[in-house]
Parts: structure tokens; C-alpha cells; sequence
């Protein structure tokens, strides 16, 4: 089974202001605020890189480990697709 | 039935502004030829329940009694709206009576928030607060707060101003000055109208009564609280998102939080400093 490549969904109406993004679900007509770090990772979700190489870029830039951001890589993609704002499966909170 | 039933209605008329149906009952025989008269263009057969409800003071009973009589103004089974000043709730109603089509509209964006005024500056806050601060009476004049008649705004999208408020189109101009030719009590209000594009200068969101005081928000939490306050997101959806961006772009945002005696507290001071 192929590794999953995060995507955002492309029928969100998003506005990013001083690096935290204002998203608006149409289908469900939700209010999201996501702060500079989750606006960062959501920015990266284009369908292209594995959770394991978002990481890994994020890891290098920052000069973090790449194990420990992973995990809260992983964490809060779990947070974006509970709140449906990422493309394929919704999941339910807490599901690993 | 509930308690409104009771308080004595004597008329009750049924209205459509753009294909919304309801009803306005009022106490005052006198007040209902004034709607009669002022919403002819809008009187239909069609049967509808009670949006509004006024309770208009009588004025021989006020010189009598030490205690002050109010006009009432009632959406649904809530005041909306108390004044010892009848010409400042027939405004407010046909402010609200405006905003009744706001969410079918796609023109511009319609939100739930208020100008209010004092010491130069304007700020746009959550009509919700207008209503905590109308509550506080003679207080919020002696801060020098001007308070507005309307309870939802019209903004630009394309500069994020926010637009000259508009009651219901066909509204005759002298409407306000006949109810003081009908004998009815029609002081100047004093609540203010928004006669030109205006831009606030803050931007304010409610904290809730836990958390008493002024924060700043970022320009984001500003426009995550006040997109939840747009009549018209589902219509307007990223334009909506990106005229609250400019609405708050030139403003500073702050969040205001607890009771009514301290929001206002806060609001005063906001007015005072240089941060407004």
C-alpha cells in the first residue's frame, strides 16, 4: 500500500492573514482558524509528499528532529481531516 | 401562548419585504396607522405570525408616575430594544426590518455587527454588544458612546467600508417627523445613522463574561469571529472571508469581555486611549 500524501481539500475558500489561515467549508458550512503552524503544514498538504517527507522538510528547515515532528505532524494532519479539511476518509477524533 | 400575548394588543398588520412574510403588533392604536402609513408599500393579506411587537408608552401616564415608561420593541419574545424615546425604536425596527432580506442577498456582504461612536473614532462591534451596552441607559451617553440603529451592516467588498445603512426601499422620507405629527412622543434619537461609507478604526469581538477586559486579537481571530456574524457567508463565502480582511486591515482588533457594566467600562477606555 502506497505511503499517504496529505492534500487540502481544493474547494475550501481559505484566507491567510499574518500566517494563520481562515478557512470556510461550503458543504458544511464551517468556520475554521488555524494557527501559524497548522496553516504552515495545511499550506504544504498539495497531495505531492508523504507525511514522511512533509516532515523531513519541516525537520531540516528547522533544524529539529525528524521522529518527534513527524509525530506531531501526524497529530494534527489526524486534527485537519477530523475537521474534514482534507481530501479522502474524514476521521473520527483520536482514531489513529 | 406566551406572556406577549397578554399585553394588549390592539393592531396587527401583516408585511412582505422581498418574499418575507410577517406580522407587527403594537398596543398604540396611533402607532399602528403610523406603520400602516409608513409600510404601504409592503401591506399584504397574506397571514403571518408576529415578528414584531411594540409596546408604545403612554405619555399622560408618564407625568404621572415617577417611574419611566418605555417603548419596547420585541423580535420574537425578546426585547430587542427598550427607550424612553419612541422615534429611536421606529427606527430601530425599520433598521431591522431592513436586514430581514440580508441572507438571501449576494450584492455585498451582510454582517451582524454595529458602528458605534464617541470621542472621534468608530469601531465595529457585535450587534449582540450594542445590545449589552443599550441595556446600561443614560451610562453609555455620559461615556460619550454614540450607539447605532442598526443591528447589521452592509460591507463593501471591494473596499471593506461599511455602507450607509438603508431601511426598506420604499420608505417615506418624512416617516420619523409624522410620528410627531400623530401626537406620538418623536424626539430627535439619539443613535446614529450611518450617512456615508465609513471605516472603523477598531474592531471589536466578545470574550464573554468570564473575561473581563481588553486583548488584542490578531487581524485572523478577528475575521474567524467575525465571518460566524455574516448574514450572507453561504452566498458570499471566500468574498465574505476577503472583505473582513479589509474591513480589519486598517483597524485594531480586540477582544472585550465581561458583564455589560465592564464592557462598557472597556469600551469607554478603548474610546480614551490612543489605541482606538
Amino acid at each position: 500500500m502506497s505511503a499517504m500524501k496529505p492534500k487540502a481539500r481544493e474547494d475550501l475558500a481559505v484566507v491567510e492573514l499574518e500566517g494563520e489561515a481562515i478557512i470556510y467549508d461550503e458543504q458544511t458550512a464551517r468556520l475554521h482558524h488555524l494557527n501559524p503552524t497548522a496553516t504552515m503544514i495545511f499550506g504544504m498538504c498539495d497531495g505531492t509528499a508523504t507525511v514522511k517527507e512533509l516532515s523531513a522538510d519541516i525537520a531540516s528547515v528547522y533544524g529539529l528532529a525528524p521522529s518527534e515532528v513527524e509525530r506531531q505532524v501526524r497529530a494534527l494532519l489526524r486534527e485537519l481531516r477530523t475537521s474534514d479539511l482534507l481530501e479522502g476518509r474524514k476521521q473520527s477524533v483520536g482514531k489513529k | 401562548m406566551d406572556k406577549l400575548d397578554h399585553l394588549g394588543w390592539v393592531v396587527s398588520r401583516s408585511f412582505e419585504v422581498e418574499d418575507v412574510v410577517f406580522s407587527i403588533r403594537t398596543t398604540s392604536s396611533v402607532f399602528g396607522d403610523w406603520l400602516s402609513e409608513t409600510l404601504a408599500a409592503y401591506r399584504t393579506r397574506k397571514k403571518a405570525q408576529p415578528l414584531y411587537s411594540i409596546v408604545v408608552a403612554d405619555p399622560s401616564k408618564r407625568k404621572d408616575r415617577a417611574i419611566k415608561d418605555f417603548n419596547v420593541l420585541y423580535r420574537g419574545t425578546v426585547a430587542h430594544t427598550r427607550d424612553l424615546n419612541l422615534a429611536t425604536v421606529a427606527q430601530i425596527l425599520l433598521a431591522d426590518i431592513a436586514t430581514l432580506a440580508f441572507r438571501q442577498r449576494d450584492d455585498v456582504v451582510y454582517a451582524g455587527v454595529a458602528p458605534i461612536a464617541g470621542n472621534g473614532a468608530v469601531g465595529l462591534v457585535p450587534s449582540a454588544m450594542v445590545g449589552q451596552l443599550a441595556d446600561m441607559g443614560r451610562q453609555v451617553a455620559r461615556t460619550g458612546l454614540t450607539l447605532p440603529f442598526v443591528s447589521a451592516v452592509a460591507l463593501d467588498p471591494h473596499t471593506g467600508a461599511v455602507l450607509p445603512s438603508k431601511g426598506p426601499a420604499e420608505i417615506p422620507a418624512d416617516a420619523v417627523s409624522r410620528l410627531h405629527e400623530l401626537g406620538l412622543d418623536g424626539q430627535p434619537s439619539d443613535r446614529m445613522a450611518i450617512p456615508e461609507p465609513l471605516r472603523p478604526q477598531f474592531v471589536l469581538t466578545m470574550a464573554g463574561p468570564a473575561n473581563e477586559g481588553v486583548e488584542p486579537v490578531s487581524d485572523a481571530r478577528a475575521v474567524y469571529t467575525l465571518a460566524s456574524s455574516v448574514l450572507n457567508l453561504d452566498k458570499m463565502g471566500i468574498t465574505a472571508l476577503e472583505t473582513l480582511d479589509k474591513v480589519v486591515s486598517g483597524a485594531d482588533c480586540y477582544a472585550v469581555g465581561g458583564d455589560a457594566r465592564a464592557v462598557l467600562r472597556s469600551v469607554a477606555t478603548l474610546l480614551t486611549s490612543d489605541k482606538a
